[in-house]
């Protein structure tokens, strides 16, 4: 599957995605701590708070689908093929 | 108490200027700018007559933290009977300009009449004229602007102006100032237009009187580092601006492309706010008068063109919304609109509109005279229309007129994406709820920035809400609309509530006129415009049936995506949003209720 980082995080991270092995019992969470191992960057913390809820104007979408709305960092990722990580970020 | 204590009208049929004490004793209940301005217009006007007639009155107004180093204190509304929607039309702008005409020593003008051959306002201090403008009739907004300031012979003169859209009132023409600063939407600029007047110049150095300026200025640098310490406001919006939202919303399924047809753009990536920066077209970013957030973009393109802009909406209209994602032709199509003194969403929805129409052979290829093909796709087309437009050229005299009579002017006016005959603007209705019932209901027609339920529904701010979801949606509009009509009529920008609460508009406002409301009763004020704006709309005879979006948004399930299969549930949501509101059920204002709120 591939994890696509946008705004800030992208322009941080130099990349604008990396791809994993999908395996459909990973989690959200643990599928976000392998992109990091393999961007050798950690951005866990611009994104989530202690509780693992995602900043306001933050979001991670599973296909899509916020995440906050399925089972948060928990959510497995099943056969989605995209997980896509927003830092917070906001406008009109 | 914060306000300058003088408001200035201008009578351009007879000449004279007056200078009249600014009804302050309103203002508990109706704040300042949008809220007291459209007090004002609801007194003095007919709400049926012709809005580009002499009898329609213009009113420039600023708030009462308008000029206050208040986090953007620096806001002013034009408030006027609108020529698109026939309605209410306010629209805000940020820059300088409110700011210098409280530092002038003025609250608020108010413009009657029509001036017998174009003429603009000089206001220097005490010194107010009415100067000839013919020299600056038929000149781009820059150039106005230049002139001007040097003929004031003051540098920080600041100028509000329309430019050849105005001047030949296009329904949607925006008055600009300081160049690139807009109160864009609802055809302000036409009015003015109406009215021969090009512009107004403002200087001055007067400070608003403060009732404890220490403790202003200690409660104010608290509410700035909230801001600061904000992620959207400190980090997100003044690194990408509001072009961070391209693929923030496309990757959610709600980003309109061609007309509506579609609800993602596959070539987002290659335009959004991240290619801005990448692609080095972004030199730097700036902000409004005391604005500590900064999202402006000032941008170089290749070709060595410069200026302010896109933001989120504009590079959407001139981009995805037609078909295509050159940054090049986006933001030299914003530009333009810009210098013309055109709406960038008014614009690029209407030519959506119409190209949907040509390719869909309700327009003939006859009728473009050799201009470029009205196809999705073809970036040509935009210039050469939004040229057309500001000029009522050709085809452009029809386009000029906005999407839904130019639709409804071929029997078509399903193609026409509007709310109340103004133009929706860049999240889809059918991938979320909220924000498509703010449409429907708005009191400037299609509008995003009156309660902006992107906020909870897509951003997470202040909290999540499942954008899908109906249930308990309807008071979140109501507190939002509430609360949105403070903020405008306060004199700050809408952005600020990315990181500030109702207590701390309350707060602000309180310290500024010495008034000590309760924060619920600062909501109440805003309740209050909310209806009064409602009850202008209702006399000007814009019936409740109107509160509704396009057909397609009920009749065509989004395609794709996180929201494939669904549609707008507006008939499941309106009756709630009646019932919170305490208006009737057919969606009329009780009297009662107006009685309640204290509106006479
Ligand atoms: S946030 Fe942006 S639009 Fe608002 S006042 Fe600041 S620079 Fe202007």
């Amino acid at each position: 599957m591939t994890i696509k980082f946008f705004a800030t995080l992208k322009l941080k991270l130099g990349v604008a995605s990396v791809e994993l092995d999908a395996e459909p019992q990973l989690s959200v969470g643990d599928a976000i701590r392998r992109a990091e191992q393999s961007t050798g960057r950690s951005f866990w913390s611009e994104i989530f708070d202690q509780d693992g809820k995602t900043f306001p104007g933050g979001m991670v979408l599973l296909d899509g689908a916020n995440i906050a709305h399925l089972d948060g960092v928990d959510t497995r990722v099943g056969d989605a093929e995209t997980i896509s990580v927003f830092p917070p970020a906001g406008g009109g | 108490m914060a306000f300058m204590g003088t408001t200035l009208r201008v009578n351009l049929t007879d000449g004279t200027i007056k200078k009249e004490s600014t009804p302050v004793d309103l203002a508990k209940k109706y704040v300042g700018g949008r809220g007291l301005a459209t007090r004002l217009l609801m007194n003095e006007i007919d709400p049926g007559i012709d809005a580009l007639s002499p009898n329609n009155k213009l009113i420039f107004a600023t708030g009462p933290l308008t000029n206050t180093n208040a986090p953007t204190g620096g806001r002013y509304m034009v408030v006027t009977k609108g020529p698109l929607t026939g309605g209410v039309a306010s629209s805000n702008s940020g820059g300088d300009w409110g700011a210098y005409l409280k530092k002038a020593g003025y609250d608020m003008v108010i413009v009657e009449g029509k001036a017998a051959k174009p003429v603009y306002l000089s206001v220097m201090e005490d010194e107010v004229e009415l100067k000839d403008a013919a020299h600056v009739w038929g000149k781009r907004v820059p150039e106005t602007t230049d002139m001007l300031i040097a003929e004031s012979g003051q540098k920080k003169a600041k100028v509000s102006c329309i430019g050849p859209a105005g001047e030949n009132m296009v329904l949607f023409a925006s008055i600009m100032n300081e160049k690139h600063r807009a109160a864009g939407r609802t055809g302000v600029g036409a009015v003015m237009g109406s009215k021969n007047l090009k512009a107004i110049v403002v200087h001055g150095d007067k400070k608003s009187p403060i009732p404890d300026p220490d403790a202003f200025r200690d409660l104010v640098k608290g509410k700035i580092a909230t801001i600061r310490g904000n992620g959207i406001t400190g980090e997100g919006l003044p690194k990408l601006g509001t072009k961070v939202l391209d693929n923030i919303i496309n990757e959610n399924g709600l980003y309109p492309s061609r007309n509506f047809q579609d609800v993602m753009y596959d070539g987002t990536a290659h335009m959004s706010g991240e290619a801005l920066v990448e692609k080095g077209y972004l030199k730097r970013n700036s902000g409004c008068y005391m604005c500590p957030i900064a999202c402006a973009r000032n941008v170089e393109l290749p070709n060595g063109r410069k200026g302010e802009g896109p933001e989120y909406e504009t590079g959407w209209a001139f981009g995805p919304l037609l078909g295509f994602h050159d940054l090049n032709v986006i933001c030299d199509a914003n530009f333009l609109c810009n210098d013309l003194g055109l709406d960038t969403i008014s614009a690029g929805v209407t030519i959506a509109c119409a190209m949907e129409m040509y390719e869909k052979g309700y327009i003939k290829k006859e009728e473009l005279a050799n201009g470029p093909e009205l196809s999705f796709g073809n970036t040509e087309a935009l210039p050469y229309y939004l040229y057309q437009m500001a000029y009522r050229e050709g085809i452009g005299d029809k386009l000029a007129e906005g999407s839904l009579r130019f639709a409804t002017s071929y029997g078509c006016p399903e193609f026409s994406m509007t709310c109340k005959g103004q133009e929706i603007p860049a999240y889809d209705p059918r991938g979320v709820q909220g924000m498509g019932m703010s449409y429907a209901v708005g009191n400037r027609g299609a509008d995003h920035v009156r309660s902006y339920l992107i906020g909870p529904e897509i951003l997470g701010s202040p909290e999540k809400l499942d954008p899908q979801a109906i249930d308990g949606k309807m008071q979140w509009l109501f507190i939002f609309q509430n609360l949105t009509a403070v903020i405008d009529s306060s004199g700050l920008c809408l952005f600020t509530s990315f990181a500030l609460n109702a207590d701390d508009y309350a707060d602000m406002l309180n310290a500024a006129t010495g008034f000590n409301l309760s924060t619920e009763q600062w909501l109440e004020a805003g309740e209050r415009i909310w209806n009064m704006e409602r009850n202008f709309n209702l006399s000007a005879g814009i019936t409740p049936d109107k509160d509704t979006l396009p057909k397609r948004f009920f009749e065509e399930p989004a395609q794709r995506g996180p929201n494939k299969g669904k549609v707008h549930r507006l008939p499941e949501m309106l009756p709630e949003y009646y019932q919170i509101r305490g208006w009737n059920a057919d969606g009329t204002i009780p009297a009662s209720k107006l009685e309640a709120l204290g509106i006479e």
